[in-house]
């Protein structure tokens, strides 16, 4: 993952993408009062037939990073790769054949189907869009269907006929039916019934290794990232606060709000209840988020400098990125502190 | 926590007459709530847990539900023969409940004190200055920062936790003996979550009183419960301590359920346990167990009736025909 080696390049690369929102008072007269930062400066890449889970609470920014992702917004500043190319600049054929290399599935299987389409329609949808022939278009909407467990007979009824888990399945076989490099998954499972969730992830995970299809997970349901997710990003209040493999991140947590999270996360067993870090306070406006760290209101190590100097997102071992105070190469700190005190000596 | 158990619930029908059939929601249910203890009340969307709890506080949708048969003891008295009028002394003051969703359980045109107000005079009469110190005086004890600027706020202004805070200062404000918590964190977001949890906990501590605590969530479950409940297809299949219910669950479904949540801990990848198939439909109920077109282990007597409730260890009961041929 050397960046600027074309052989290398990942399938998706976000770099340093931005995106602001104007807030408006008025409508005649409409003055721009400020702008929501709603993802500020977020880069992360994901590698062919991998998976990125993307987890935060509501107002991190991640379903707006997932739309810039799926082409659905244009960002502030910064661009989006996939497979090397800009995806922002895309026009007419260009466009269509991204829409087919990148797809989604969302989170409510109740209201992301076209209740009057059938079944079948909905999964041919794309194909006929790009121009495939009859014959070809019913072979793969059989195929579709078998891959998602589906009944080939089940192609000619309509959404209200299916069960929520099956529905989900259904939106998949869409998402499926061009071939995707890319599905973005938002929140797949959290509108599942509990015993209907393990089939689906399953299933999400066997269609990976049929058709080494990439997935940003996004999720906010940390157990469900550890077990589907390649690698990991955390976001807070449009920001990467933490980016590491999955296995390193679970394996020690550094980030005070990845902390706070994962003891947030309800753990199956009453045995493995451990320490429990509760934040104080709510999640700030994005309107105005807090100067410095954003995350420094509500986290328990805050220091002073915390308030007023960004952290800025470092490795602090192979692979693994936090933006925290906390963690900073102790010499560097030692090597500002000496250059200080050699400021002070030249000024007495 | 005692042993006297403050609400029992014996034998509760509650069915809901549709144009498509009798939707049989709560066939049968029976537990008992224990004064101080919390109870979880766990299972998947409509298996008729919230119904078991509107059932019990008597708010079934008018028209379409009826309670059939069945006994809720509140203190010992039986109050689904109360009239409507004392109905209405019991809810708020002896039993309350918290829902799921705090922006349709407060009043959008009304200031949050003026809610809490409403509440409270319910309980004594006094001056409004009195009164509305009394309001501020219960939001502080939900957590919230500078109660006597929010009193005045309206519910929009408010963030999602807060509104719950403010729903949970409503409800405990009566002073009840029996909370009902349907759902009440599963529209905030994970560390909101947790601060409402252990809100919950501190005030289900000073004040005494019992909780049922209605979940999806086996998660919650290990932080809340001292007992939980698993439902199924309108019937409580097994019950009992929180602890043993995570090490050795006797039922097949609590079982697959269990085993079907990905961990936070040990080995990542490989498969989840998954349980095959759908609930069956409440329309439409099987006879015999409900659960036996999914399970594992099913057995040819399985079909032939109800299963027995089967005591499987201290306080710990399943309702399964494998266990009763042991």
């Amino acid at each position: 993952m050397i960046p600027g080696q074309d052989s290398t390049e990942p399938l998706l690369r976000v770099d340093n993408v931005r995106k602001y929102y104007p807030f408006n008072k008025g409508t005649l007269f409409a003055r721009t009062l400020g702008q929501i930062k709603a993802v500020d400066g977020v880069s992360f890449s994901i590698e062919p037939g991998k998976t990125l889970g993307l987890v935060g609470e509501s107002g991190c920014g991640k379903t707006t990073t997932s739309r810039l992702i799926l082409n659905l917004e244009t960002p502030t500043a910064g661009e989006v790769l996939l497979e090397g190319q800009p995806i922002h600049d895309l026009k007419g054929d260009a466009l269509t054949a991204f829409r087919g290399k990148v797809q989604a599935v969302f989170q409510d299987p109740w209201s992301s189907l076209n209740p009057r389409m059938t079944v079948g329609r909905t999964i041919a949808e794309s194909l006929i869009v790009a121009g495939w022939e009859r014959p070809r278009i019913a072979a793969r909407v059989e195929e579709l269907l078998d891959q998602v467990r589906l009944e080939p007979g089940h192609a000619q009824l309509y959404p209200h006929e299916f069960s929520g888990g099956q529905r989900q399945r259904i939106a998949l076989a869409a998402a499926l039916a061009s071939r995707p490099r890319l599905i973005v998954l938002d929140e797949p499972i959290s509108a599942l019934d509990v015993s209907i969730r393990a089939q689906m992830m399953n299933l999400l995970k066997d269609i990976q290794a049929q058709d080494d299809v990439a997935y940003l997970l996004v999720a906010h349901d940390l157990a469900t990232v550890r077990h589907m997710a390649d690698q990991t990003v955390v976001m807070y209040l449009g920001k990467v606060v933490e980016h590491a493999p999955t296995h390193l991140l679970f394996d020690g947590v550094r980030h005070p709000y990845t902390q706070a999270l994962f003891s947030a996360v309800l753990l199956a067993r009453p045995d493995q209840l451990g320490d429990e870090v509760v934040l104080r306070g709510e999640i700030p406006s994005p309107l105005s988020p807090p100067s410095g760290c954003r995350f420094h209101t509500r986290c328990p190590h805050a220091v002073p400098r915390c308030s007023s100097v960004e952290p800025p997102l470092r490795e602090i071992s192979p692979g693994h990125r936090v933006a925290c105070h906390l963690y900073e190469i102790d010499n560097a700190s030692i090597m500002g502190g000496g250059r200080a005190m050699a400021g002070d000596e030249r000024v007495s | 926590m005692s042993n006297e158990n403050v609400l029992e619930v014996r034998d509760l029908v509650t069915h809901l007459f549709l144009r498509r059939g009798v939707v049989k929601a709560v066939d049968g249910v029976s537990f008992d709530l224990k004064r101080g203890e919390v109870l979880g009340l766990v299972g998947e969307s409509g298996c008729g847990k919230s119904l078991t709890a509107l059932s019990i506080m008597r708010l079934l949708p008018k028209g379409s539900a009826r309670t059939l048969r069945g006994e809720v003891r509140l203190g010992g008295e039986n109050i689904l023969t109360r009239s409507p009028r004392e109905m209405r002394e019991i809810r708020g003051r002896r039993i309350s409940m918290i829902l799921q969703d705090p922006q349709t359980s407060l009043n959008p045109v009304f200031s949050v004190g003026e809610q809490l107000r409403e509440a409270i005079f319910r309980r004594r009469r006094g001056s409004k200055a009195e009164v509305m110190q009394e309001a501020a005086g219960a939001l502080r004890r939900v957590e919230i920062a500078a109660p006597d600027q929010r009193i005045g706020q309206f519910p929009h202004q408010m963030s999602g936790g807060m509104k719950q805070r403010v729903v949970g200062a409503i409800a405990i404000s009566g002073q009840p003996e029996v909370l009902i918590a349907d759902e009440p964190t599963t529209a905030l977001d994970v560390t909101i979550q947790l601060q409402y949890l252990k809100l919950l906990k501190r005030l289900q501590a000073e004040t005494g009183m019992a909780i049922l605590f209605i979940t999806h969530d086996f998660g919650v479950v290990a932080r809340m419960c001292n007992r939980v409940a698993v439902m199924y297809a309108g019937r409580i299949v097994e019950c009992g301590p929180v602890a043993r219910i995570f090490e050795h669950p006797s039922h097949p479904y609590t079982q697959a359920l269990i085993a079907s949540v990905p961990r936070m801990s040990g080995t990542v990848g490989g498969r989840l346990t998954t349980i095959d198939g759908q609930p069956p439909s409440l329309l439409n109920l099987p006879a015999g167990c409900r659960f036996a077109a999914r399970c594992g282990h099913v057995q040819a007597g399985c079909r032939d009736g109800y299963p027995p409730t089967v005591m499987v260890g201290a306080e710990h009961t399943a309702d399964c025909w494998r266990l009763g041929r042991q």
